[in-house]
Order: structure tokens, then sequence, then C-alpha cells
């Protein structure tokens, strides 16, 4: 195998040449723009329903937006990664269990080689955040705090129904933050000890050209198509809120 | 296996572990109660759940209309507000005597923490009644719209918040 380069490694009496290259290779885009937004985009609204919810029962309306914000995007995110780019596409980077654990041993033995896209094991971990991400708004639309805030389709179900989704939805809170605490840590150690950075290719949308082959490189974003899907999510999520049946109590 | 069919096989095995998972978690929101004990005679335990569930039943059906006020989803007049926040603080005071040691042990939410930190929880309780106290003099004097009145409801709100967050299970 092909040793990769390591980006570190300055040959002692660096010559202009490879001091430049040292420090900056050529860039190859691997991300398109709306996988990045969205990536971007769950984290302030993960936060953001975070700190509502700390904030008090009076701050409920905004922890309902940032729970639409959540359940759009990641809608979005899982028909993108049917019809969107390359790298975005789940058939592109999800892997059998056999070669992700593979990949996860090769990892501590420092043999594991540089993807373009996600790696086996963070492929797996976007899809648990996805999936836990959806669950998580879902069963919040749902929701009753018992106090005076109901969800806006809490009209759909009986208050039984709802209070399991919204227990449900307490306890699912820190299955996702163990995740994403594990993610980040995940990132830290891939910048640490394989010495990529993946945070910076989330922003720019580029990574070095040695991990990635030219057949590999993606050349538009398709943000019209994004565009159009947000639009039609955005549009049947507020058809959905605005046919809810008024919430029914038993007194 | 070339690339593409171990994709294709990483993508059935991803769509069946989301079934898996997916279904394990319905089954687990919707199984969490124990299907209902044949008739026994009713030992203190479960008649003080029994009274203490009952209790912040009233507390919650009383105090929704103040929250449809504060919303502004829902208008009453003065003397409505009065009634149910008068009630909400007659119960409040129910509630301090709701949590005998007998009690904390059953079909219940009240978690233990509720009789080791009996000191703060107790306090909690009180404040809840004085706020729903001070609430009724609000409702008297002010509307639903004022600054005064957002106060004192939602410092109610929270007290119902800050205690559910710690003292109940999820």
């Amino acid at each position: 195998m092909a040793k990769v380069w390591d980006a570190t490694e300055s040959s002692s009496a660096a010559s202009d040449t490879a001091a430049t290259v040292a420090i900056d290779p050529p860039q190859r885009r691997v991300w398109d723009l709306p996988v990045r937004v969205c990536h971007w985009l769950l984290v302030a609204a993960f936060i953001t329903s975070y700190v509502t919810n700390r904030l008090g029962v009076t701050y409920f309306k905004y922890h309902v937006w940032s729970g639409y914000t959540v359940i759009v995007l990641v809608s979005f995110r899982l028909l993108w990664g049917l019809v969107g780019t390359r790298h975005a596409r789940f058939s592109n980077f999800v892997r059998g269990p056999i070669h992700t654990l593979r990949y996860a041993v090769g990892w501590f033995r420092g043999e594991a080689r540089s993807y373009a896209g996600h790696n086996p094991l963070g492929a797996w971990m976007v899809i648990a955040l996805l999936m836990a991400l959806f669950v998580q708004s879902a069963s919040g639309l749902f929701g009753n705090d018992e106090i005076f805030n109901v969800g806006p389709l809490y009209g759909f179900v009986t208050n039984e129904t709802s209070l399991k989704l919204t227990s449900l939805h307490r306890i699912l809170f820190y299955w996702l933050l163990a995740a994403a605490i594990v993610h980040v840590l995940a990132v830290i150690a891939h910048r640490v000890f394989k010495k990529e950075s993946l945070v910076v290719p989330m922003f720019t949308g580029k990574k070095a050209y040695h991990v990635v082959p030219k057949s590999e490189v993606i050349d538009t974003s398709r943000i019209w198509l994004a565009i159009l899907l947000i639009f039609l999510l955005g549009a049947g999520l507020t058809w959905l809120v605005a046919h809810a049946p008024i919430a029914q109590y038993e007194e | 296996m070339n690339d593409r069919v171990k994709s294709k096989t990483g993508v059935l095995f991803g769509v069946c572990a989301a079934l898996i998972v997916g279904v394990g978690l319905a089954v687990s929101a919707t199984a969490q109660t124990p299907p209902a004990a044949p008739a026994a005679p009713p030992s203190p335990a479960s008649q003080a759940i029994a009274v203490r569930k009952a209790i912040y039943t009233l507390i919650g059906a009383n105090f929704r209309p103040i929250g449809d006020a504060l919303k502004g989803s829902a208008t009453y007049d003065s003397a409505e507000l009065v009634k149910r926040a008068t009630r909400v603080a007659y119960f409040a005071g129910l509630a301090q005597e709701a949590f005998p040691d007998v009690s904390s042990s059953g079909d219940t939410k009240a978690r233990p923490e509720i009789w080791t930190n009996r000191a703060d929880f107790d306090k909690r309780l009180r404040d809840f009644q004085s706020h729903a106290q001070a609430l009724v003099q609000v409702a008297t004097n002010e509307t639903p719209s004022s600054d005064a009145f957002k106060a004192a409801a939602g410092a109610v709100g929270q007290d119902c918040k800050g205690c559910h967050d710690n003292y109940r299970a999820k």
C-alpha cells in the first residue's frame, strides 16, 4: 500500500517548494454545499434545542422552532443520501460490518487508508446520528410537558401515547449527547493520530489531493435540487402542523 | 467482492440495522407501563401514590388554562384565572404531604432522590406554593398580557419544570 503522505513531516533543509507543498497541498472538492450547510445547521439546531429547553417553560416556542429545523434538515439529509452528489450518498460510504471492523482494527494499527468521503466508522456514526435526530425531533412533535406546553402534532395522538413519546424524547437526548461526544472525540482523534483534519473539509468542502482520486472529485453541488427538497419538506411540515386537530383535553 | 457489491451489502445491512433499531425504540417506548395487576387489597404505598397522582392531575388541569392565557392561545376573564390560581395554590399545599416515605416504591415516577435530598425537595414544594399564592394576587389585579402576570405564571411553570427535571423519572 502506498505510504500516506504526511503533511507534518518536512524535510530538514526544506526548500521553498517542499515547504509550500507541506503547508498547502492542492485541494479537491468532495463535500457539496448542502451537506456542509446541513451539518453545521444541525449542530446549531441541536445546541439551540438543548438551550431553549434549559431556559424554561416560557421558551418552549423557540424549542419547537429549533425542533422543526432539525426534522427538516434530517429529512433532507436522508433524501440527499439517495439523490445527492457522490460522497453524500449512503451507497458511497456505508460499508458492511466486516469491512468496517477491518477498518477499525487497521486504524489502531496505524494502517488504515484515507477516504475521500466518510470512512467506514464515520459512516455508521452518520447513520446513527441521523436516525437518532429523526426519532428525537419526530417524537417531540407529539410531546406533552404536563405543565402547559404540547407539541404541534399532539392532537393526532392520545394523551397516553403522547406521554410515552415524551418520555422517549427525554431519554433519547442522553443517547444523542453521548453519540455526539463520541463523534467529536473521534474527529479529534482523527486529527491527532491520523493527522487528517476532518473539520476544515466540512467547512471548505475540499480534501487534500492525495486522499481524493480524480475520479472522486465532485464538480457541482446540485444546489437547486437541494433548495427544492428543503422547500417541499418545509411545506409538508407546515401542512401537517396546520392540519393537526386541536388538542382535546380530558378534564 | 468489488466495491460496488460491498456498498450494496453495506446499504442492505444498514437498512436492516436501522429497521431493527427503529422497531426496538418503538417497542421500548410503548412497552414502558407494566400490565395491570389483578385486584388486591390496596397497600398503604399504593394508596399514597394514588392520592399523589390525583393531586397532580388536579394541579395540571387547573394550571392549563393559566398556561393558555399566558401563551395567548385562549382568553379568560380575571375571575376565572383567580379561581384557577387559587386552586393550584391549595393543591400545592396538599402536595407537600403527598410524599410520605412509604410512597417511595410502587407504580410511581417519583425518584428516590426525593427522599435522599428531602430538604431541597421540600423547599421546592414550598416555593411552588408561595409562587402560586403570589399568582393569585397578580391574577386579581393584572391582565394576562401584563408583564407581572407573565412573570408570576412563568415562575410557577418553572417550579413545575424544575422539580420534574430533577425528581421525576424521565
